[in-house]
């Protein structure tokens, strides 16, 4: 293959365990130099999608390619992979640094190039002189970097990253964020992280796929899955949303006008075509939704009362009951006029239909 | 008292005690008597040390006890290892309850048993028996001790530790070598200590697989006694008393140091 050809492509891979499919005739291309992000509910396949990269797996069906080698068949140790395993899987018996040279005392390197290469991992993943430590003696985020050099300290072509956050504490997550996406970008080793939380992948990934029932229903930069989910389950599963079901009646330009089973005319955009009378949902991002007092811009929305009103992160939460019974979430930003409203005020809630979604799936 | 050991329980600590280690002592204390009389004290001494080293025939059933316990010990370990292994990593395999109560067996049969089993088998063969055919009776009895040790490493074994030295470029064999053999190394350690103080102290198995010129060390005690008590016996008890002492300090305490770093 030539210049430009993906790091890794999968094609056409399943994996069943008995009767349950875990992975289904699914097909993958990840370039090189991407931080790739592999997002869904546990039991979607994900896990058994790595596995399956990394070797511990071999596939019922379909083949894997790593920069244009078909390694389907070639066992863990010989795969230029490498993982990092979500318990970390440090060896409890051997120094942080020996965990580190590992890998190159596997590779049969010389003992000098094996202290430069590990000296120089630590720094980059900023335990310098903890070499000497063994792993019961550090802290849940210092194991994590070790896994973390320990995995890169190879080179491999790709990292495969199980569930890398999960055993830390919210804090030092959101700073390990950072640190994952600038070991990326230093090593320029393409970084393919699984995670069943949303916005782990949102920040760091330039690109993710959403994974259901073994097989990818959307894949695409986090913007386009954030703003254009293509399903309600990537919208519902990606970030908050407020959902409106009903029937297409009738046609607006770039869009289609529906009606709820409760009577609400929502205009919304669409991608699809859906023929008059087809059930569909509107989604609406809970930012996209505005507040007015009823009577003055009534149109796409409905009148409800405020039931919560919560601060949170320098944003007003809202919680609104229509009269319709659905409970709309609403956000946004103080200081745009919504600091008049409170709990118990009836109000008008709305949204301009390029900011809505109806998904026919 | 602030820990709280009142008077009462202190003395149900001594007493305790005094039943469980009252005649070791005994033992221990009479080698070091400079009287004849096994049971009159005369005085300190180490004479019967001196006498017992002078012993051929004692030294040379305890070298034979040494001998076969650390062959039977070794080769315990090297297949109760195996058969921890097939019975915690190779998944339902048919006859595997068979084979998990028949490894686990010797521990409830009665010892007398064993030994009568592996007579008949023997004489049954034609094999002569001596030096092997105790190594044997004894590999049965120790191997499974050996199992029951090093299972219970394995069930607690993280395999993940396995796959991230295969991730790293290390074939099977040396993932085994590098992370498996040093993570249970402990466990067998301590199942080689306990098999070779259960052959050291075997004397029921030994009498029924010995032949001539293999009498270990119980059994040549257990024939001078019949010909009177002399202080020598005291003597080589305290020293095999030592021995099985250290031997299960060690067993222990293997066991026990390497419990934290497990823990995280």
């Amino acid at each position: 293959m030539g210049k430009g050809a993906p790091l890794l492509r999968l094609e056409g891979v399943s994996k069943c365990y008995g009767a349950t499919v875990a992975v289904d005739a699914l097909s993958l291309d990840i370039p090189h130099n991407e931080f790739f992000a592999l997002l869904g509910p546990s039991g979607c396949g994900k896990t058994s999608l790595m596995r399956l990269i990394a070797g511990f797996e071999t596939p019922d069906k379909g083949r894997v390619f790593l920069d244009g080698l078909d390694i389907t068949d070639l066992p863990p140790h010989l795969r230029p992979v490498n993982m990092m395993f979500q318990s970390y899987a440090l060896f409890p018996h051997m120094s942080v640094a020996k965990n580190i040279a590992f890998g190159l005392r596997q590779e049969g390197r010389t003992r000098k190039e094996i202290f430069a290469r590990v000296e120089d991992m630590l720094r980059l993943v900023q335990l310098p002189g903890l070499g000497d430590r063994r792993p019961d003696q550090l802290s849940g985020g210092q194991r994590q970097r070790v896994a973390l050099g320990r995995a890169l300290v190879k080179r491999p072509k790709l990292l495969l990253l199980d569930e890398p956050l999960a055993a830390l504490d919210r804090k030092l997550r959101h700073e390990t964020q950072f640190e994952l996406m600038q070991a990326q970008r230093e090593t320029g080793t393409s970084f393919v992280v699984v995670t069943h939380d949303q916005d782990e992948a949102m920040v760091m990934a330039h690109r993710m796929a959403v994974m259901r029932a073994g097989q990818i229903v959307q894949i695409g930069s986090p913007r386009e899955i954030y703003e254009e989910p293509t399903s309600r389950h990537v919208a519902g599963f990606v970030g908050e949303t407020n959902f409106f079901e009903g029937r297409v009646i009738q046609y607006m330009p770039g869009g289609v006008v529906l009606e709820t089973s409760k009577g609400l005319r929502l205009e919304s955009f669409c991608r699809d075509h859906p023929v008059i009378g087809t059930r569909v949902t509107i989604s609406v991002r809970p930012e996209n939704m505005r507040l007015s007092a009823p009577g003055i811009l009534s149109s796409n929305g409905g009148i409800g009362e405020i039931v919560d009103h919560v601060f949170r992160e320098g944003m007003s939460s809202f919680r609104i009951r229509l009269e319709t019974g659905d409970i709309v979430h609403l956000r946004q930003n103080q200081g745009e006029g919504v600091l008049s409203f409170d709990r118990g005020m009836r109000v008008f809630v709305s949204f301009a239909p390029e900011h809505a979604r109806a998904l026919v799936r | 008292m602030k820990r709280g050991l009142s008077a009462v329980h202190l003395a149900v600590l001594a007493g305790g005690f005094a039943f469980l280690y009252v005649p070791i002592a005994l033992v221990i204390l009479y080698s070091f008597n400079s009287s004849r009389l096994v049971t009159v004290w005369g005085g300190f001494s180490t004479q019967w040390y001196m006498s017992l080293f002078a012993n051929e025939q004692l030294l040379a059933a305890a070298s034979i006890s040494l001998r076969i316990a650390l062959v039977a010990a070794a080769l315990s370990t090297v297949l109760g290892t195996c058969a921890a292994f097939a019975l915690q990593r190779f998944g339902r395999f048919r006859l595997r309850m068979m084979f998990a109560g028949s490894l686990y067996a010797p521990l409830v049969m009665p010892e007398v048993i064993i030994g009568l089993a592996l007579l008949l088998l023997f004489v049954g063969l034609g094999i002569g028996r001596g030096f092997w055919t105790i190594v044997i009776g004894h590999t049965t009895l120790g191997l499974c001790f050996v199992t029951v040790v090093v299972r219970a490493r394995l069930v607690g074994f993280d395999r993940t530790l396995e796959e991230a030295a295969q991730d790293l470029g290390a074939s099977p064999a040396q993932t085994f070598r590098t992370i498996t053999l040093p993570l249970i190394a402990p466990a067998m350690a301590a199942g080689f200590l306990l098999a070779f103080t259960i052959s050291l102290d075997d004397f029921v198995i030994a009498s029924f697989t010995s032949g001539p010129g293999s009498t270990t060390l119980p059994m040549r005690i257990y024939s001078q006694m019949r010909l009177g008590l002399t202080p020598e016996i005291n003597a080589i008890s305290t020293l095999l008393i030592g021995l099985v002492g250290v031997c299960l300090l060690f067993a222990t305490s293997i066991i026990r140091f390497r419990a934290p770093s497990e823990a995280q």
